[in-house]
């Protein structure tokens, strides 16, 4: 099975307790390739550094928003998980942005 | 021209007479008649064409906008109104400026309930109703909470001072309201 660990810290805002805005989503989807790697690797893990207090959705829909499309919900759940040592708990903000993408898919589809 | 210039020796000699110029500058009338009542005809068939066409843009955008309000502003009025009294009722949420991490991320975690409930309300019947418009409205939404969490986290700020709390936060909070009203107030029941 292969690995593989997009580290946040590495795109962080030096001293930025968090991360925020869909500019930065962007910027860290592109410069984590995180949409290739996704294709090429069975288990990917993402490492929130310590003292991060909030990912925004606003960040994470950015972030994610490829990845989400392609594997669908229960997908990328199975292929992605968050490690984070510290107090911050993902989930509520994680749902939330899945929720975004997912919703927003459903009605450009609609539209069409 | 060059046969009215013309005089009747020069005439004579061409083989025309008065009376076949006048017969020519019968049909050439006539045949500029011809054309101008089809220019005329033309015209205004496409312009009777806009007019029912711009009538009838004007009809679906008076009917959408119409259910625009009763199914989707109507139902939202309190919750959008919720959403920023909730945001400004932070103002007594921070009791200090000395808030632990674990205080800001309850203001924070507070914060971003309140948007996600207004979206789950309002911003995701606007994606079906129009998604341009409803991006327009998140970005706004998002801009503002955004703004806040930066400002809670960071520990330069003194949000108990009020001067500060007003430039960082409440500022944004208004401005975020007044952008989300002038922007439901200009819709026009079309993004394009």
């Amino acid at each position: 099975m292969k690995e593989y660990k997009i580290d946040l810290q590495a795109y962080r805002t030096p001293t930025a307790k968090v991360f925020t805005g869909r500019p930065h989503g962007l910027k860290v989807r592109n410069e984590s390739k995180i949409d290739i790697i996704a294709g090429q690797y069975d288990k990917i893990t993402v490492v929130i550094p310590k003292d991060i207090s909030s990912i925004n959705p606003s960040f994470l829909e950015e972030f994610l928003e490829n990845v989400v499309k392609e594997l669908g919900e229960n997908g990328f759940l199975k292929k992605f998980s968050f490690e984070n040592e510290g107090r911050y708990k993902i989930d509520t903000d994680l749902t939330e942005a899945i929720e975004r993408i997912l919703r927003e898919e459903n009605a450009l589809s609609f539209q069409e | 021209m060059i046969l009215i210039d013309c005089n009747y020796f020069e005439m004579c000699d061409l083989g025309l007479k008065l009376s076949d110029l006048a017969s020519i500058a019968q049909v050439i009338i006539a045949i500029a008649n011809i054309c101008l009542a089809i220019y005329i005809f033309t015209y205004q068939r496409s312009k009777d064409q806009k007019t029912q066409n711009d009538t009838a843009r004007l009809n679906e955008q008076n009917i959408k906008l119409q259910w625009f309000k009763e199914l989707v502003i109507q139902p939202n009025f309190d919750v959008i109104n919720k959403f920023y009294d909730d945001l400004n009722s932070i103002e007594g949420q921070i009791g200090s400026n000395d808030l632990n991490d674990e205080e800001k991320e309850k203001i924070n975690d507070f914060i971003k309930a309140s948007q996600s409930r207004l979206r789950k309300s309002l911003v995701d019947v606007l994606l079906f109703v129009d998604p341009q418009f409803a991006n327009k409205a998140k970005e706004n939404l998002d801009k503002l909470v955004d703004g806040i969490t930066e400002a809670i986290f960071n520990d330069e700020l003194k949000l108990k001072n009020p001067n500060t709390y007003e430039k960082y936060i409440a500022s944004k909070i208004s401005a975020s309201k007044n952008n989300l009203i002038a922007q439901l107030y200009n819709y026009k029941g079309l993004s394009s």
